[in-house]
Order: structure tokens, then sequence, then C-alpha cells
């Protein structure tokens, strides 16, 4: 998923440099082999080096969290800041999460002392701006853990910002 | 009386309904609030549960339910912080309360688990429909479930969301309308301990 919206930066890369190295090797097979070589290390390098895991360019989670279930509940609850980074409005989507059975985006409402909840399909981001995912708001709610999950264990949450698939990392901590 | 002229019977007119006024202002406030709660029987880890036998100086209670995966975790949170702030001494004056009103899905054992989760004194209840309808209506609160076809879970509850503060008689002393934060538990504890 990352490679393919790396891509165009890759194909873009490789296409202006390998002429350049054509170019150096009739004049000096070392310096041929140096380009070469840069040219290989820029386009490998680009999927490594670019966006820390857990975030992809122009949507990043800060503090995502998963709080591991309380004992007699299989349903929990994920909360976060989505930073969205770029220049246009994105949609995001939660599609699923690994760990757990099912992950769904929820909205708690507050009215006259009364709380209720309801799904919403995803959550809107302006540009250069961010939702915070928080409790008594918007949510995730995430159904049925697989046994064995500890406090510091990552929950890789797949998303989609504008029809695009990402991951986001949430980490998962104790409730107290 | 008829040889009073009419600005003495105004002036008494008015003193009476003054009178009336001052002393119902007096009483009617605390009579509203006793009448909420009382004492009541429950199911806790499938054993009766009676409110009277358990009772402390000052009892905190919650209506949620243990699939609640926002709201209800976030109180009993804010309860648990509030407790852990006290003195022993003072924590051993309080008993908290979380009451579950799923009685399809969440079994009495659940429900003392889930409570006792959020600290070793904290007592989880249910009970039937009936008994369950009972005690919210007690406390003034409400609850109602919906149907959610497109969800996992498949049902949501909407539900009261309100800390009740009940005295030794289970009477409601007072009550906190979604604390955000453990300190307003704690100042409302520290009014009534």
């Amino acid at each position: 998923m990352s490679l393919s919206f790396r891509q165009p930066f890759v194909v873009i890369r490789a296409v202006l440099l390998a002429p350049l190295a054509n170019l150096l090797s009739t004049l000096n097979a070392h310096g041929a082999v140096f380009i070469a070589g840069l040219a290989a290390l820029l386009v490998f390098a680009g999927p490594l080096s670019g966006v820390a895991e857990g975030s992809e360019p122009g949507l990043q989670v800060m503090d995502g969290k998963i709080y591991l279930p309380i004992p007699g509940s299989q349903i929990t609850a994920g909360y976060g800041t989505l930073k969205n980074s770029s220049a246009q409005a994105v949609e995001v989507k939660f599609e699923k999460v690994e760990k757990f059975r099912a992950v769904e985006l929820h909205q708690t409402r507050e009215e006259n002392g009364v709380a209720r909840m309801q799904k919403i399909p995803s959550i809107a981001i302006a540009p250069q701006s961010e939702a915070v995912l928080r409790p008594g708001g918007a949510h995730l709610m995430l159904f049925t853990p697989e046994k064995g999950l500890k406090a510091g264990d990552l929950a890789r949450v797949h998303a989609t910002v504008n029809g695009k698939s990402i991951i986001l990392e949430f980490k998962l901590i104790t409730r107290d | 009386m008829s040889s009073l002229s009419v600005p003495v019977r105004l002036f008494l007119l008015f003193t009476a309904v003054l009178t009336v006024v001052v002393l119902g202002s007096f009483f009617w406030q605390p009579q509203v609030t006793n009448d909420l709660g009382g004492d009541f029987t429950l199911i806790h880890a499938g054993e009766p549960w009676r409110f009277a036998d358990h009772a402390r100086e000052v009892n905190l209670l919650y209506i949620g339910y243990v699939n609640c995966p926002d709201v209800c975790p976030l109180r009993m949170s804010r309860i648990s912080q509030a407790l852990k702030s006290l003195t022993e001494a003072e924590q051993n004056q309080i008993l908290p309360i979380f009451i579950s009103v799923d009685v399809e899905h969440d079994n009495p054992t659940a429900v003392a688990d889930y409570a006792h989760h959020f600290g070793a004194n904290f007592v989880g209840l249910t009970g039937t429909t009936a008994e369950i309808n009972q005690v919210v209506a007690k406390f003034g609160a409400t609850y109602s479930k919906n149907l959610a076809p497109d969800t996992q879970l498949g049902y949501t509850y909407m539900h009261t969301d309100r800390v009740f503060f009940l005295n030794q008689e289970g009477r409601v002393l007072d009550s906190i309308v979604a604390p955000a934060m453990g300190e307003e538990i704690v100042h409302k504890l520290k009014e009534h301990l």
C-alpha cells in the first residue's frame, strides 16, 4: 500500500536520473557506477525514509490509543488525533483492524443528561486541520479482541483517506 | 375582621402569601431531592444484593451497560480516579455501584467483573427487566434500547449519564451530569462525607 502511493515519485526519480547516469558513463566508468548507485538508493530508499509507520503523507494519527477491553466485555474504544497536513479536505473511513474482529466509527451525543451513541460512516477533516477522536465524541468502536493482547501492543487500523488505503497505528493501553 | 380597613386587609394578605412562599422555598427543594432513590435489591454475581445491607456514608451510583465502549467506562474511570485521590479512611466511607440495564447480554458475573475492574470495592449489579426498570425509575433515570442493525453489536442503549450520590438510605443527596473530571466527583464527595 505504501509502495503504490509512492509509485509516481519513484518512477519520476528513475526517469530523471537514468539519462544522467548514461551521460556520465561516457566520461568515467567509476562515475557511472556511483550515479547508478545513487539512483538505486533514491529509488529504493523512498518507501523506507518517507513517513514513519502509522501514518501516510497527508494524514497522521497522534496519540492513537485503544483501551484493552474491560473484563466482562468484548467491546472497547479507540481515540487519538487525526491530523490532515495536506492542502485538501479528506474523508476518512475505517475498514478493519488487526487484532480485533471489526472496527466502526461511532459518535456519542449528550442531550439533557442522556448519552446516546450511533454509528457514523466517516469523518471529514478540513485542509491543514485535525479531528479528535475523544471520549464522549467521535471514537472508534472495536469488537472481539484476539486472545492474549496486552498493553503496549500495536493495533494496525486499516482506513481509507479519500478512497486511498492507509494504515494507522494505535497503541493498546489499560483503562485505569 | 370586618372592621379592618382595606389597606390593612391587603397588608395581612400580602404577609400571609409571603410567609407561605418563604416557608415553601425552605422545604420544597430538599423534599424533591429526597423523593428520589431509596432502598433496592438487585443481583450481584448471582446472589441477591440489598442496598441497605451494604450502604456506606456516601454511595455513588452509575447506570449504564457493559458493552458501552465510550461513556460508561469513562465515568467509571472518573469515579475510580476520584476515590484514589481520597484517604483510605475516606474511601472506606464510600461505596461505588454500577447497575447494568442490558439484562439481555450482561450476566451477573460479567457485570460484577466489569465493576471490579475499576476498584476492589466497586459493586456491579443487574437483575430482571422489571427489577431494573423499578430501580432506574426510583432514581429518576431513564434508558432505552435502540436496534442498530448496521453495527456489529446490533443495538445500542441510550441512558442517563449521571453520577448519583446516595445517603445510607439510598436517597439522592446530589448528582453530577456527565462528570468529565474526577475532581468534580471529589468536590461533591467532600461536601457529603
